[in-house]
């Protein structure tokens, strides 16, 4: 039994140590994901099971990193870690795309990543 | 069970069998057939008895002691329970992929909990009257999922809800984890069908 008095004893990080401490976590999940891919149909169930949902959570993870970055809570460094974060996902869509997964909701992300994609001047 | 009688028995009897992996015992197989028929009629409401039936079973079922899986993210180096180090490439058992993701490296959990704190931990979270429950599929798959506040589980890194995950073809836990968005995850695209047997209760409501 896990009680609250233990719990006292868990400090949380501070908010930017979370930030930092996610970006990385993330990173790290993301970089396996040519190896999870290649293994992708030949991995039990269960594996696939664990590693879909994960992964869910994972971008899930994304889109509220995005949400903080919004918010204006990101170091420099933590902003080009998130860009260089959701390019690496951008680029591994076809592999996501075999594995049945997607990637996050990127809150129009795209247009300062990309902004050539979204020029579209007026023409009078 | 709807007034349409044997058909109906047929319909569950397939779904169970779709849905339960070869040599379940008979208890997993009548729980399946509990969550599936309460999944897939919307007049059928598991009395109380029944749905604490169907808990006790998923709280006994643990990870797949047999399954091994590779390891992944950054829990390489990290020291596993038995005192060794992870190794890069190495194949461990779910229940400790998972501790080491979830608690040493994401620090989701309480620091300190240890391997047995976090599977005593999700079988609380399990018996909790206060968690929620629901049923639906993911890709495509019919899973439980118990969901409850975080509470006296928040560890440094940790959210506000978290969830365990039942996938019923396997008759073991998937994953136990906290959530990025909370209860929003729940919901389509992520899950489908998605049909609550009890929804949580917040006793933290946030600020």
């Amino acid at each position: 039994m896990v009680t609250h008095t233990k719990a006292a004893a868990s400090a949380r990080l501070s908010r930017e140590e979370r930030l930092t401490h996610a970006l990385d976590d993330i990173a790290a999940m993301v970089a396996e994901i040519p190896e999870t891919a290649a293994e992708w149909p030949g991995l039990p169930d269960g594996e696939r099971a664990g590693f879909a949902a994960e992964w869910d959570n994972y971008m899930a993870g994304v889109t509220v990193l995005i949400g903080a970055y919004y918010e204006g809570d990101f170091t420099e460094t933590q902003r080009d870690q998130l860009f260089a974060l959701v390019r690496e996902i951008e680029s591994a869509t076809p592999l996501l795309a075999q594995m049945g997964l997607h990637g996050p909701d990127l809150l129009n992300l795209g247009v300062l990543l990309h902004p050539e994609r979204y020029e579209n001047p007026v023409r009078r | 069970m709807t007034g349409s009688g044997r058909p109906r028995d047929e319909i569950l009897a397939r779904l169970v069998a779709a849905n339960t992996r070869p040599g379940a015992s008979d208890e997993e197989r009548a729980v399946h057939r509990l969550i599936l028929d309460a999944a897939t009629d919307p007049a059928r409401q598991l009395a109380a008895a029944e749905l604490e039936r169907v808990l006790q079973h998923i709280a006994g079922a643990g990870f797949d002691p047999l399954a091994l899986e590779r390891v992944r993210g950054n829990i390489v180096r990290l020291v596993r329970p038995d005192g060794r180090e992870v190794q890069q490439g190495e194949y461990l058992p779910p229940a400790e992929a998972h501790y080491l993701r979830h608690c040493v490296a994401r620090q989701e959990w309480p620091a300190g909990i240890g391997f047995a704190g976090y599977l005593a931990a999700i079988r609380q979270v399990i018996a909790d009257p206060t968690s929620g429950v629901l049923v639906g599929r993911q890709y495509g798959v019919w899973q439980l999922t118990v969901v409850r506040e975080a509470r006296e589980l928040l560890g440094p890194a940790g959210r506000e809800w978290l969830v365990v995950e039942y996938r019923l073809r396997i008759g073991h836990w998937t994953t136990a984890h906290h959530l990025w968005r909370g209860l929003a995850q729940l919901d389509p695209p992520d899950k489908e069908d998605v049909r609550w047997l009890r929804t949580p209760r917040q006793l933290h409501p946030p600020d």
